[in-house]
């Protein structure tokens, strides 16, 4: 009977650390600083060689380095932003990855993770309020989405918000149910990286279907063998 | 008339001449061609320059080697002059040249629609940042007419086409359609003369930099596709602009 208390105890111990464990890490500061990058001399070319044709395209691209942690806009040679951000993790089908320098990948923006808002004129009996009227006051874009692109790799943006418990479960249960349940999918790398809400939203505003993305730090994953699609 | 037949000397000059055409040719195709301006062709690299391996990068330069020296023969009449072997540091400063080159000098306009700002820069310098409002990205579908709208800005590099003072707003049919209102009959219900402001500056296919009559929603993505700023912004860039003048919106 005293043993079966002493054990209980030690899983109640046990159980009180876990949760302070990841209490420290849900509360934990983000910390948004860029890293040093120092590519080597043939990597910068290899990069240049591949920004060449997307700046002489005249539109906007984007060069997203995991090595430095860098959301960089480009457009006809002038770089106008760049968004630091957090890595959380890079997972390939083998399992974790670490960005490397001279890893290169040219991708298509596919989808930006939000079904698009549809315009439904106002019924003439029922008059709109001033403040709530989408036309004035829009409603804010998502913080939370993931980007498809044309290769098996998908981003998942995370906006932190000055959250309360309830929001950053949730947003636990998320990444959980991403990384091994229903919102995976056939891609072979998923990539999540974190910065301010707001921040995410202003990411989000500027991206169009169709946009080049150099992927820094990570090397593009060999064609699919058609063998290995199971359907669906 | 007499007909000259071609005699042995003139035999033996055609035959030169046909030799000296070949050479030519021969020549002329060891000759750089033009680059393409939309897909630029790598730059040759001669033997033995390290060159940009589809693996791994290589550790180290390789110095040019030396190569047997061909055998002599008759030099042709035109021989390309062989370029300078480039080294990686050559290669690579003539890309960021070639990147930098297409940036713009003088004055510019740059709009971030991710922030809602427009950028008047002179140089490198901004001279004015205005909170602007631009495209929703929202979806308007018109069923009966089987046709649709998507309200984004648009982007890329545009040019300034046309300076208008005192814009008037001929309404489109997306215009009504979002309001639930019947398409109007006459060309008169749809003029709204004081919805631009002041001031509209054209960058083609309909979208222009125009002021509002809702300062309010200034840096919100409320607009149909167009860019707005407030009244004051607009006059200091309308008048520091000119026709021409490039606007990047990314």
């Amino acid at each position: 009977m005293r043993r079966g208390w002493i054990l209980l105890g030690v899983f109640a111990c046990v159980f009180a650390i876990g949760v302070a464990v990841v209490a420290l890490v849900m509360l934990r500061r983000p910390d948004y600083r860029p890293r040093e990058a120092a590519p080597s001399l043939e990597q910068e070319t290899r990069r240049l060689e591949a920004e060449l044709p997307l700046a002489a395209s005249r539109k906007p691209y984007l060069i997203l380095d995991l090595t430095s942690s860098r959301l960089i806009y480009r457009i006809s040679g002038l770089t106008p932003k760049i968004i630091p951000f957090r890595i959380d993790s890079i997972r390939g089908s083998g399992g974790p990855l670490v960005p490397e320098q001279g890893g290169m990948t040219l991708l298509t923006l596919e989808e930006r993770g939000a079904p698009r808002e549809v315009i439904q004129p106002p019924d003439p009996d029922k008059p709109v309020e001033p403040l709530k009227d989408p036309k004035i006051f829009p409603p804010d874009p998502p913080t939370d989405y993931i980007l498809s692109f044309d290769r098996p790799m998908k981003v998942r943006i995370l906006g932190e918000k000055d959250q309360g418990w309830k929001d950053r479960f949730i947003s636990v249960g998320k990444t959980v149910r991403q990384w091994l349940g229903k919102g995976r999918g056939r891609e072979r790398i998923r990539i999540q990286l974190r910065l301010p809400a707001g921040k995410a939203q202003e990411i989000y505003r500027g991206l169009y279907r169709g946009e080049k993305v150099l992927m820094l730090g990570v090397e593009e994953p060999a064609p699919a063998d058609p063998s290995a699609v199971s359907g669906g | 008339m007499v007909i000259r037949r071609p005699g042995k000397k003139t035999a033996g000059r055609l035959a030169a001449f046909l030799a000296a055409g070949l050479l030519l040719s021969w020549g002329a195709a060891g000759l750089p061609q033009e680059p393409s301006p939309e897909t630029p062709p790598p730059e040759p690299v001669p033997s033995g320059q390290a060159t940009l391996p589809e693996g791994p990068p290589p550790v180290a330069i390789q110095p040019p080697q030396s190569q047997p020296a061909p055998e002599k023969r008759p030099a042709p009449p035109r021989k390309p002059r062989p370029r300078k072997p480039q080294t990686l540091q050559q290669k690579r400063d003539d890309l960021e040249k070639r990147i930098s080159a297409l940036a713009p000098r003088g004055t510019y306009i740059l709009i971030d629609t991710g922030l809602n700002r427009l950028y008047l820069v002179r140089g490198r310098e901004v001279v004015r940042e205005a909170v602007c409002s631009t495209g929703s990205g929202r979806f308007l579908p018109d069923p009966p007419r089987n046709r649709e709208w998507t309200f984004d800005t648009p982007k890329g590099e545009f040019k300034i086409q046309k300076k208008i003072v005192k814009p008037v707003w001929i309404k489109p049919d997306w215009a009504f359609i979002e309001e639930g209102e019947d398409l109007p009959k006459r060309a008169a219900d749809r003029v709204a003369p004081d919805e631009l402001g002041d001031y509209a500056m054209d960058l083609g296919d309909g979208y222009l930099i125009h002021g509002t009559l809702y300062e309010r929603s200034l840096g919100m993505s409320v607009t149909h596709g167009c860019v707005r700023v407030g009244a004051k912004d607009l006059d200091v860039v309308f008048h520091a602009v000119k026709i021409g003048t490039p606007v990047y919106i990314f």
